[in-house]
């Protein structure tokens, strides 16, 4: 009787997935599946707990794991290989984190003779996704009407001119501050990258609705560190310039 | 034995019966677990926005996705949920605040066109949006991509989500108008996908430029930054206006750079070439070039009459976008000098030499004195000291 139980439970494995003989696509709440086959909730390791939370309405929870193995990209071999995201954190439903830190720099008065430096960071993590892009979606720095000028084209900072600029890696000039991107856990989990034109030290560059980002696969998290660099000249406009910058991630699915 | 074989001949009946129903269960599931799309899931499918500012108003979401199934597509639904992306999901709840105009602006780009897309364009419930025509286009594996105007982001920080389903019919009854969550449809649902967005915070920075004004008067240098002296000696080697038929000349520069957006006016202040210390009446000077009463002022020739006195000034170079302001803006070979008190370098603020019109970097003009002595002149020595005042209209 119970060989004929696990037998019945098998046959509605199969038949749940009406579609899978043409398109392998899971059904709902099944994380990997073959065209005949799937598993949900796969996990190899010492132990752990998929929604562990503490009493109270209003309880905080977490997964948990502990010696989880077999954690990140695996793919078979073969130009059509088969690849698969190991590990809980990772998710089985399109995914999109973007996390900006938000902060209000002010950076005083400007000055001909010397280059004003800030830094801010951003934080993107995308799952069951081709990729994703980061684009800069505001106007260069204004003061009312007048727009400081925003460099088109990958240029070195020049005190005494009008400039406004950013990269996404470490720089030595006119200072030395920011930081490339940084892959968490590692670079086999996370694979962002700085856009050409926004990846070369020393060099800044400003065109709203660039692309400044991007990564083409799924990916855990990477951590940006935008260099923003100000120059003013002497006929630039007194009053105070404010960017407000505004940066959208889109994921590809 | 018998039992044993009892059993077994039991769990083969059983077995063969699982068999039979299992079979015939695949369109049973299929109707009653839930109405799904029979096409394909779409690819290469994103969802722009043009701003991530939470609760922004008027944002355009760019949706892009290609629909692989070979079939012509009559109505697209893309519904826009707090917590799922999942086709098939019952539960949709607008995110917070977000917000579809009912009759929002559709721009075509790619995979559909003409007949009511644009025109039959709404929404409902703040999130869903519905786009058809009756016609549709043949698609074939197409990339459809259109623009949705005038959104309200979500007034939530972090993610949300977008559904999109394609329909190959969108009349009354048909699987598109009847669209809800959970309830997509299988007869004339075709390819669909989730696809995942998210607002962010901002960071702003602020920079303060102060109102500027760089002037700079002197002989020798090129820049204010090494500008020096302030003596300008006209007449021959040893600085005697010896001949009574030449012009002596000699010259000094002023600089300025302002970020006044109104420009910059430079005024002259001092009084004529004299004798003896200030104030210095006309009786005690040598005759200027144009009388102290005489207005407007102008320029004045140079002259090699032996008995003409003269004493003028003209700015001979100007620095890129300043202009120079009668009587100072002769030409070779003429000069110009006004002490009126009305307007001229003898009034309250002086006498306009030069102007800019807007803000400009540094840059450098000249201004050449010009003195004539006559057989009559007294002897002795003639000196004025000149002030140039720049003021700057920001």
């Amino acid at each position: 009787m119970r060989r004929g139980a696990l037998v019945f439970a098998c046959l509605l494995s199969i038949v749940a997935t009406p579609n899978a003989v043409i398109y392998a696509v899971c059904a709902n709440n099944i994380q990997s599946c073959s065209t005949n086959y799937s598993t949900d909730q796969t996990f190899f390791g010492s132990g752990g707990e998929l929604n562990a939370c503490s009493s109270g309405p209003t309880g905080y929870c977490s997964k948990q794991t502990a010696g989880e193995i077999g954690i990140g990209n695996t793919c078979s071999s073969g130009g059509t290989g088969y690849c698969a995201y190991a590990g809980f954190n990772t998710t089985d439903v399109p995914f999109l984190e973007f996390v900006v830190t938000s902060a209000n720099i002010d950076l005083g008065v400007l000055s001909t003779s010397t280059t004003a430096t800030a830094n801010g960071t951003f934080s993107v993590r995308a799952w069951q996704a081709g990729g994703y892009t980061v684009t800069t979606a505001s106007d260069p720095p204004k003061n009312n009407t007048y727009t400081l000028n925003a460099l088109s084209s990958p240029t070195a900072s020049a005190a005494g001119t009008e400039q406004f600029g950013i990269n996404l890696v470490a720089n030595t000039s006119p200072t030395t501050f920011g930081a490339p991107p940084q892959q968490v856990p590692n670079s086999t989990f996370s694979f962002g990258l700085a856009e050409p034109g926004y990846n070369t030290t020393n060099l800044y560059k400003y065109v709203k609705n660039d692309i400044i980002a991007r990564a083409n696969s799924s990916t855990s998290i990477t951590t940006y560190t935008i260099s923003y660099i100000f120059n003013i000249k002497p006929s630039t406009a007194g009053g105070t310039f404010t960017f407000r910058h505004i940066l959208v991630a889109t994921g590809t699915y | 034995m018998k039992i044993s074989n009892v059993l077994r001949r039991i769990s083969y009946t059983t077995g063969v019966a699982i068999l039979t129903v299992a079979t015939a269960l695949p369109s049973l599931l299929g109707a009653t677990v839930h109405a799904f799309p029979t096409g394909a899931q779409v690819t290469n499918r994103s969802i722009q926005m043009s701003s991530s500012k939470q609760s922004d108003t008027a944002v355009t979401y760019k949706v892009k996705f290609t629909s692989p199934s070979n079939y012509t597509v009559k109505g697209i639904v893309v519904d826009f949920c707090a917590g799922s992306p999942i086709i098939g999901d019952a539960t949709c709840t607008a995110p917070t605040s977000f917000n579809i105009p009912s009759s929002p602006t559709i721009a075509l780009v790619s995979g559909i066109s003409g007949g009511t897309w644009v025109s039959g364009a709404a929404s409902s419930n703040n999130r869903t949006l519905k786009i058809s025509d009756s016609t549709g286009n043949a698609i074939n594996n197409t990339t459809i991509e259109f623009d949705i105007q005038g959104i309200t982001n979500s007034s939530t920080l972090g993610s949300f989500y977008g559904r999109i389903i394609t329909y190959s019919n969108q009349g009354a009854g048909t699987d598109f108008a009847n669209y809800a969550p959970g309830t997509e449809g299988s007869a004339t649902a075709i390819d669909y996908g989730g696809i995942a967005l998210s607002t962010a915070a901002q960071l702003t920075i602020t920079a303060k430029v102060q109102e500027s004004l760089v002037f700079c008067v002197y002989t020798t240098g090129a820049t204010c930054a090494g500008a020096t002296g302030t003596s300008v000696a006209l007449g021959d080697a040893n600085g005697v206006l010896s001949s009574y038929s030449t012009n002596y000349t000699n010259t000094a520069k002023f600089n300025v750079a302002s970020n006044a957006q109104g420009g910059v006016v430079v005024r002259l202040k001092g009084q004529n070439l004299c004798r003896v210390a200030s104030p210095c009446a006309d009786a005690n000077v040598g005759n200027i070039i144009v009388p102290s009463s005489t207005t407007p002022m102008t320029c004045q020739s140079d002259s090699a009459v032996t008995s003409v006195e003269q004493f003028g000034l003209r700015v001979s170079a100007l620095g890129s976008g300043v202009t120079a302001t009668a009587p100072f803006n002769c030409g070779s070979g003429s000069h110009g000098f006004d002490t009126n008190s009305t307007n001229g370098v003898g009034s309250t603020y002086g006498a306009t030499l030069a102007s800019t019109t807007g803000p400009g970097d540094e840059v450098s003009s000249t201004v050449e004195f010009m003195a004539k002595a006559a057989t009559t002149s007294e002897a002795g020595i003639y000196t004025t000291t000149l002030s140039m005042i720049a003021t700057g209209t920001y």
